[in-house]
């Protein structure tokens, strides 16, 4: 038996932990889901797939089925005696709609319990109380204000209506400092921050600091990006607006 | 109706670091008012609050952090 039924079979029994991974570090923290090779995601499946597995058989399957330990063990060890490599495949074959069935719905159900779970964790604001549930794309807590929850801080950020950001970046013509509301940002492959995206972007060179009456030049565009390599020094600002905004939105919406 | 359940998902999803007024405020053309209070909020850091040259947005500074590399 080649080395590439042992594996296909791993990957067979893995499927449900990679699908409740896949499901749990889904949106602004996906990145987490991404391993940097194949048999690292396989790994950090290990653990769901067997919860999920143990699980559906004390729930289901050993009401029904009865679970064949010989022919699961012959084609995850890689036996090549001919009698038991034919046995486990034959096994297979006659029970092939059965394993694919078990094999589709715990891959749903272990989706299913990922999303769920993870409404929970966010939902009830676990992961920025307790720190072991905390995600790692600590630049999503830090850019939407919900570092404000984390124990310790002041502030709320139900509090936050957008969040202002400069950044110091050095070019040749000295230090300039970019501000601007922060509208996206993107990670980079291992986690990091990639580049950020301001709009309503201001600049104005530090070495004017000391002349008076510092000069802001507004960027042109919609959308000013830098990226994360060219930044000395990043200042975060959360913002909201006073009560006096709303009454300005309602007669604009009446005029317009 | 697509693009109501397209802004209630952009809202939710923790793609967006605005409000909705501040989404609200800015279709109606006040994003440079807000940058401009801010700017204004800058230059009194004491008073944690900062009023548009126009004086139609007024801020509030909630919180700071800052990231150094």
């Amino acid at each position: 038996m080649s080395l590439a039924v042992p594996t296909l079979t791993l990957i067979f029994l893995l499927a449900p932990g990679v699908s409740y991974r896949y499901a749990y570090y889904s949106g602004a923290f996906s990145q987490q889901y991404f391993k940097t090779s194949f048999s690292d995601l396989l790994i950090a499946a290990i653990l769901p797939a067997v919860i999920i597995h143990a699980i559906l058989f004390y729930c289901v399957v050993q009401h029904y089925y009865e679970i064949d330990s010989k022919t699961i063990g012959v084609l995850l060890s890689g036996i090549t005696e001919p009698a038991n490599v034919k046995a486990a495949f034959s096994n297979l074959y006659y029970n092939a709609k059965e394993i694919y069935i078990y094999l589709a719905g715990a891959s749903i159900l272990a989706a299913a319990a990922g999303a769920a779970i993870r409404s929970l964790v966010r939902g009830l604001r676990i992961d920025r109380i307790w720190e072991p549930l905390r995600f790692q794309n600590r630049w999503h807590y830090l850019f939407t204000g919900e570092i404000l929850d984390f124990p310790g801080q002041l502030g709320s950020p139900e509090e936050v209506d957008f969040v202002y950001v400069d950044a110091l970046v050095d070019c040749d013509e000295g230090s300039v400092l970019y501000s601007g509301i922060l509208a996206d940002h993107i990670l980079s492959k291992d986690g990091g921050l990639d580049r950020i995206y301001l709009s309503y972007t201001k600049r104005r060179y530090l070495k004017e600091n000391d002349k008076e009456g510092m000069k802001y030049y507004s960027m042109p565009g919609n959308l000013f990006v830098i990226p994360y390599s060219k930044i000395l020094n990043l200042h975060i600002t959360y913002y909201s607006f006073e009560d006096a905004n709303s009454e300005l939105v309602s007669k604009v919406d009446k005029g317009s | 109706m697509k693009k109501k359940i397209f802004s209630w998902w952009y809202l939710h999803s923790g793609r967006s670091k605005k409000s909705e007024e501040m989404l609200r405020l800015m279709s109606i053309g006040k994003g440079p008012s807000i940058a401009d209070a801010v700017t204004n909020e800058k230059e009194t850091p004491e008073k944690l609050v900062g009023v548009s040259e126009d004086g139609l947005i007024k801020v509030k500074r909630v919180g700071a952090y800052s990231v150094k590399e």
